[in-house]
């Protein structure tokens, strides 16, 4: 800017009007932070079910295929299902003398039955469990 | 010091034939065949199958319907693994469960239910053999499981010897099977005769059995005590002479209530004892 004189650059300075202030972004910014950290937020959970189905859902098609082990996850987080005492000498006595025969006393013996989440299908070792001979 | 040389060599020589049997001990724990099942059971792999499979899976066992290979082959071949182990352990003479029978009726049995899988997915095992032509295998394979079905019952009560019984039963069944069926060559009539000698004339010890039962210690009252005290030598002695079950069944009936409710019926007994003795004799024929 050139060196003027001190009565034109006080004109100069009065040709400059004063602007009405333009409204502040503050708001706008602070909008799309939230809705940045909603977005992180929800991307988080997606990635938090996606990693915990990837993780669940071989064990359970593994689950499904084999049918239920005794004491395996399926068996635990269904309620009604029956979970198999360990057999002591008592308990394989009360059966004898409760059961109308032996082969009956076997059969009680057997593992429960946990098919409620697979269908009709039952496990092919619970089957062999139960005998029909006793 | 004359008298010190003497000694320090006897000490010498206990300490040095001690610490040589320990190794042999060691050794001789490791050849337990219980460790071997237990081994196997670990190995064990389950399928699903239907309800209507599940008949007629019983009802092969049973000898009522006959062996369907393409059903079961992939059953049986997952648990391929779990009875080789088994068929390796029958190899050892001794079998000892562990059973710790100071703690009374509390005593875990849990191993005989595993073992009533096991030896009837080794006669499927068996069938599976026969009906792809590999007869040699398939003798190996129900004298294997013979021995196990025996060893099953070794140092075990009553239970386990009923568990025992259904399982030579089912054994002897597919014998039976294999020799009429399919025609077995000398040899392999051979290996399933001495499979069936090693069993003796009665197949199991029901008496030892028994007695293991009758003497768990109950916490019973005086009364009740004495009572069992006189049941128990008759019981056993109706195991070897039937007659006297009448005498025995009026024991029974005039104990106190706590006695006699506890005790295994002895007609249900005599009549596994009597199912396997049969069974044994008619295969014992058939072989012959």
């Amino acid at each position: 800017m050139p060196t003027l004189p001190d009565n034109q650059f006080e004109r100069y300075l009065k040709q400059f009007r004063p602007l009405a202030p333009e409204q502040l972004q503050l708001e706008e910014h602070s909008a799309t932070k939230s809705r940045t950290r909603a977005l992180a937020a929800w991307g988080s959970v997606a990635a938090a079910v996606i990693i915990a189905f990837l993780i669940v859902y071989p064990r359970l098609r593994r689950l499904t295929e084999r049918g239920v082990q005794p004491g395996s996850v399926a068996q635990i987080t269904v309620p009604q299902m029956k979970v198999p005492q360990p057999l002591t000498i008592r308990s394989a006595d009360a059966l004898l003398a409760d059961a109308p025969s032996f082969k009956a006393a076997v059969d009680t013996l057997a593992l429960p039955s946990h098919a409620t989440s697979f269908g009709v299908k039952q496990s092919a070792l619970e089957v062999l469990g139960k005998d029909s001979e006793l | 010091m004359k008298s010190f040389r003497p000694i320090s060599s006897l000490v010498l020589f206990i300490v040095l034939a001690g610490s040589s049997a320990w190794p042999q001990q060691r050794i001789n724990l490791g050849d337990n065949a219980a460790l071997r099942y237990w081994s196997a059971f670990a190995q064990m792999q389950d399928s699903a199958i239907t309800d209507a499979d599940a008949k007629k899976l019983n009802a092969i066992l049973d000898g009522t319907v006959p062996y369907d290979d393409l059903q079961y082959k992939d059953l049986i071949e997952k648990n391929r693994p779990a009875l080789e182990i088994m068929a390796r352990g029958t190899t050892l003479q001794n079998c000892d469960w562990g059973l710790d029978y100071k703690m009374g009726p509390e005593t875990p049995v849990e191993y005989t239910r595993k073992a009533l899988v096991l030896g009837r997915l080794n006669v499927l095992y068996a069938f599976h053999l026969l009906i792809t032509g590999d007869k040699d295998k398939a003798v190996t394979v129900l004298a294997a499981g013979t021995r196990f079905s025996h060893d099953v019952a070794n140092g075990g009560t009553l239970f386990a010897t009923l568990i025992a019984k259904s399982l030579l039963v089912a054994h002897l069944r597919a014998m039976a099977f294999a020799l009429h069926a399919e025609g077995l060559s000398a040899a392999q009539r051979s290996v399933l005769q001495k499979a069936v000698v090693e069993l003796g004339p009665n197949g199991l010890d029901w008496r030892s059995a028994m007695k293991r039962e009758l003497q768990l210690p109950l916490g019973l009252d005086t009364r009740a005590s004495a009572a069992l005290d006189k049941i128990i030598p008759a019981y056993l002695g109706v195991l070897s002479n039937s007659a006297a079950l009448p005498e025995l069944q009026q024991m029974i009936a005039s104990a106190p209530p706590e006695c006699s409710n506890i005790l295994p019926s002895p007609v249900r007994v005599l009549d596994a004892k009597q199912e396997l003795t049969d069974k044994l004799r008619e295969v014992r024929s058939s072989l012959q």
